[in-house]
């Protein structure tokens, strides 16, 4: 390994340590990209402009007004009109509340954009009540880990931004690249849950009307 | 008399001086500022662009919102513990560990905000030979949120190491339970 490579590893290492000990993200990262400089050339304060340099990028301008969208639904209790609409949609196949939550999540990831914020939200609003019809806790963590991930793909996804302003690339091209793969991720749980999940407790089919 | 402030959050009080509380209040009143800054600058930069008549100083405006912003939010998420951050493995902690390991992530803290400090001061001083396009502001209006923040960031990292040697980090769980009812 080149020496550049070791000073990128060790970054990397100090970055995951200060990471699982506790220590906040951003602060793990400025951390460790600040002691592995110390071994390079590279000057400290060029380190620290690149906070500011990292940040001047309009497309990054877009993370918080998804934020600020979410909290505005939110507060318009639009939550739990999409739970009522997953419930309504899906609450009758077999595995229930199961395949409420990966449609539930499909819903939100498309309004939240967040893998953070879809958990959330969902250990808020389903957790209890799969614990209470006796689903197992494991897997109603793993389920809601699992179809959190589909907000990293679908627009508006806040990683695709990032990623897109970072590396030069069509955000717009990353957004239509990560529909079908999402789709995928949210059908291929249903079918999951249709056939390996608990049965659960299957709601009756609700009418057109009640959809509407 | 004790003044309440309404956007100070009451989680993690032991950590906390009352004293500080006008400072997170004002914190969290300049997010507000700046979200609401950027959030107008940029619909106004849509329809002065739509209507063929673009104000090319709007998005100068846009940033400067949106740097502060961000610098300002990370001062007030220290003092609010919302930084984004493992937790499960230091609150599984007792005792002495538990102290050694809190005080370790706080002095990590505290180092980087303190590199913030020095570092972002001599860019600052470097910022005023270059200038922001097309109002030929010195970026050093920009570069100035950075040390600004590594100050804001260091004394509530310190706050919350005294207090936490104090009176101990792991929180009061009656508090705790009492604030999410």
């Amino acid at each position: 390994m080149t020496a550049n490579g070791l000073i990128v590893s060790l970054m990397a290492v100090l970055f995951l340590i200060f990471g699982y000990l506790g220590v906040p993200v951003a602060f793990s990262l400025i951390a460790g990209v600040v002691i592995g400089t110390l071994f390079t050339p590279v000057s400290l304060p060029s380190i620290i402009a690149q906070l500011f340099n990292g940040i001047d990028a309009e497309p990054l301008m877009a993370v918080p007004f998804f934020l600020l969208v979410g909290e505005l639904m939110t507060s318009a209790n639009v939550v739990v009109r999409i739970a009522n609409l997953s419930q309504a949609l899906v609450g009758h196949v077999r595995g229930g509340l199961a395949q409420v939550v990966t449609v539930f999540s499909m819903f939100f990831s498309g309004m939240s954009g967040s893998s953070s914020a879809d958990v959330a939200v969902l250990s808020r609003t389903m957790a209890r009540p799969m614990a209470e019809e006796g689903y197992d806790a494991a897997f109603v963590a793993a389920l809601i880990a699992a179809a959190a991930t589909i907000a990293n793909l679908v627009p508006p996804s806040i990683m695709a931004v990032v990623y897109g302003a970072i590396g030069n690339v069509s955000i717009a091209g990353l957004f239509l690249g990560g529909i079908a793969p999402g789709l995928m991720i949210g059908f291929g749980l249903m079918i999951y849950c249709y056939f390996f999940g608990p049965a659960g407790f299957r709601r009756p089919r609700s009418s057109f009307g009640n959809l509407a | 008399m004790k003044r309440s402030y309404s956007l100070v959050l009451e989680r993690d009080r032991h950590l906390k001086w009352r004293a500080f509380d006008p400072v997170e209040h004002v914190l969290m009143i300049l997010c507000g500022v700046t979200l609401t800054g950027f959030s107008t600058t940029v619909f106004l930069d849509v329809v002065t662009r739509s209507l063929g008549h673009p104000w090319l100083w709007l998005q100068e405006v846009t940033m400067t919102f949106f740097v502060y912003g961000i610098f300002v939010g990370a001062a007030a998420a220290t003092r609010r513990s919302d930084h984004l951050c493992l937790s499960a493995i230091t609150e599984a902690m007792t005792g002495r560990m538990r102290l050694f390991v809190e005080t370790f992530n706080r002095l990590v803290v505290l180092a980087a905000a303190l590199c913030m400090v020095w570092f972002g001061y001599l860019n600052f001083l470097a910022g005023f030979g270059n200038f922001r396009m097309p109002s030929m502001t010195p970026l050093a209006s920009l570069y100035a949120a950075i040390p600004l923040s590594g100050a804001l960031i260091a004394l509530f990292t310190v706050e919350q190491l005294v207090n936490g040697w104090r009176n101990g980090f792991a929180a009061d769980r009656r508090v705790e339970e009492r604030l999410s009812a």
